[in-house]
C-alpha cells in the first residue's frame, strides 16, 4: 500500500473501504496523541485507552468530517482527541470523588481567545492547555465551557442540552470563566 | 510505552467497527434475499426432480450434468430463469463480501504485528 503522497484525509476516505489503511494515519499520530492525552490526564493508562478510543471515534465518525470541507483532519482529529480527554478526565475524577467546587465570587475575567488562533501548531497547543484546565475544573463548570468552546454550541444548544434556564446558564458561564481565569494564572 | 500493542488494539478495532458498520448489515441483507430466493426458487421448480434427473444424466456421463442444467435452464419459463439469475447473482456478492472481510483479517493481523 502506497500513501505517500496521500494528504490524511484521503486515507481516513480509502479507510472506509479497507480497514487497512488505517494504520497509516495511527503509526503519524499515535505518538503525538498519547502525550497530549497524558498531558492532560497525567496517567498513562488512561491516556492509551484515550488515544485508541480517540482512533475509533476517528474512523465511526469520517463521514461527518467529510461533509465539512476546509477543516484540516490533523485539527479536527484533535478536537476529537481533547474532547474524548476532558470527558475520561471528568469521569476519572468523578469516580475518585475529588471534584472541587469552587466560589464563584472569588473570582473573574474571560476565557482566551483560542479558538480566534490560525496557526494550528500553536492553536493546537493552546487547545491542550485550555482542554487541562477545562479537565480539571468542577465538571458542570468545565462542561458548559467545553460544549461552548470546543463543540461550538450556542448557549441556546447548551442551556437546552444542560437543561437549564438562560439566565441559568449565563451565570455558570460566568463563573465557569471566572475559575478558568484562575486556573490560568495558576492561582488553583 | 508500547506503543505497538496500542497500534495492534486499535488496528483490531478498527476492523471489527469496519465489520459491523459495512459489511456485516451487507451479508444480512444479501442472506435474507437469497433466502427469499431460494424459497420463491422451491416454489416455481420441482427441484428433487431437477437433481434426480441431473443424478441420472451423470451416470451415463459425469460432463453432462452441466449441459443438463444448461439445457433445463434454457428451457424453463423467464420468471424461473430471473430467479435463477438472481439466486446466482446473490450467491457471487456473499462469496465476495466474505473474501473482503478475510483479506482484510488477513491484512489486519499483518498490520498489527508490525513495528
Amino acid at each position: 500500500m502506497e500513501t505517500n503522497n496521500l494528504k490524511d484525509e484521503e486515507i481516513l476516505a480509502l479507510s472506509q473501504e479497507d480497514p487497512a489503511y488505517f494504520s497509516f494515519l495511527v503509526d503519524k499520530y499515535k505518538d503525538a496523541f498519547l502525550r497530549a492525552a497524558r498531558g492532560i490526564t497525567r496517567n498513562l493508562e488512561e491516556a492509551e485507552d484515550i488515544v485508541q478510543e480517540t482512533f475509533v471515534k476517528i474512523y465511526k465518525y469520517a463521514g461527518n468530517f467529510e461533509k465539512r470541507p476546509g477543516i484540516e483532519f490533523k485539527s479536527w482529529a484533535y478536537r476529537i482527541l481533547i474532547n474524548t480527554s476532558i470527558t475520561h478526565y471528568q469521569k476519572l475524577k468523578k469516580e475518585r470523588g475529588n471534584t472541587e467546587y469552587l466560589d464563584p465570587v472569588l473570582y473573574e475575567g474571560d476565557v482566551p481567545a483560542f479558538t480566534e488562533n490560525k496557526n494550528i501548531g500553536l492553536e493546537r497547543d493552546m487547545k491542550e492547555g485550555v482542554a487541562k484546565a477545562i479537565a480539571k475544573m468542577p465538571e458542570h463548570l468545565g462542561r458548559v465551557l467545553k460544549m461552548y468552546y470546543f463543540d461550538d454550541k450556542t448557549y441556546e444548544e447548551i442551556a437546552k442540552a444542560e437543561k437549564i434556564s438562560m439566565p441559568a446558564l449565563k451565570m455558570r458561564m460566568f463563573r465557569a470563566k471566572r475559575v478558568f481565569k484562575k486556573m490560568a494564572e495558576g492561582n488553583i | 510505552m508500547d506503543t505497538n500493542s496500542i497500534k495492534n488494539k486499535i488496528a483490531w478495532k478498527i476492523y471489527f467497527v469496519w465489520l459491523f458498520k459495512r459489511v456485516i448489515p451487507l451479508f444480512v441483507m444479501e442472506l435474507v434475499f437469497l433466502v427469499l430466493a431460494f424459497w420463491l426458487l422451491g416454489k416455481l421448480v420441482f427441484v428433487q426432480q431437477v437433481f434426480t434427473n441431473a443424478f441420472l444424466a451423470s451416470v451415463q456421463n459425469p460432463f453432462t450434468v452441466a449441459a443438463y442444467l444448461f439445457n433445463s435452464f434454457m428451457d424453463t419459463d423467464p420468471l424461473k430463469q430471473i430467479v435463477v439469475v438472481v439466486l446466482l447473482g446473490l450467491g457471487v456478492l456473499f462469496m465476495r463480501d466474505i473474501g473482503r472481510a478475510l483479506i482484510s483479517y488477513s491484512t489486519t493481523s499483518r498490520v498489527a504485528k508490525q513495528k
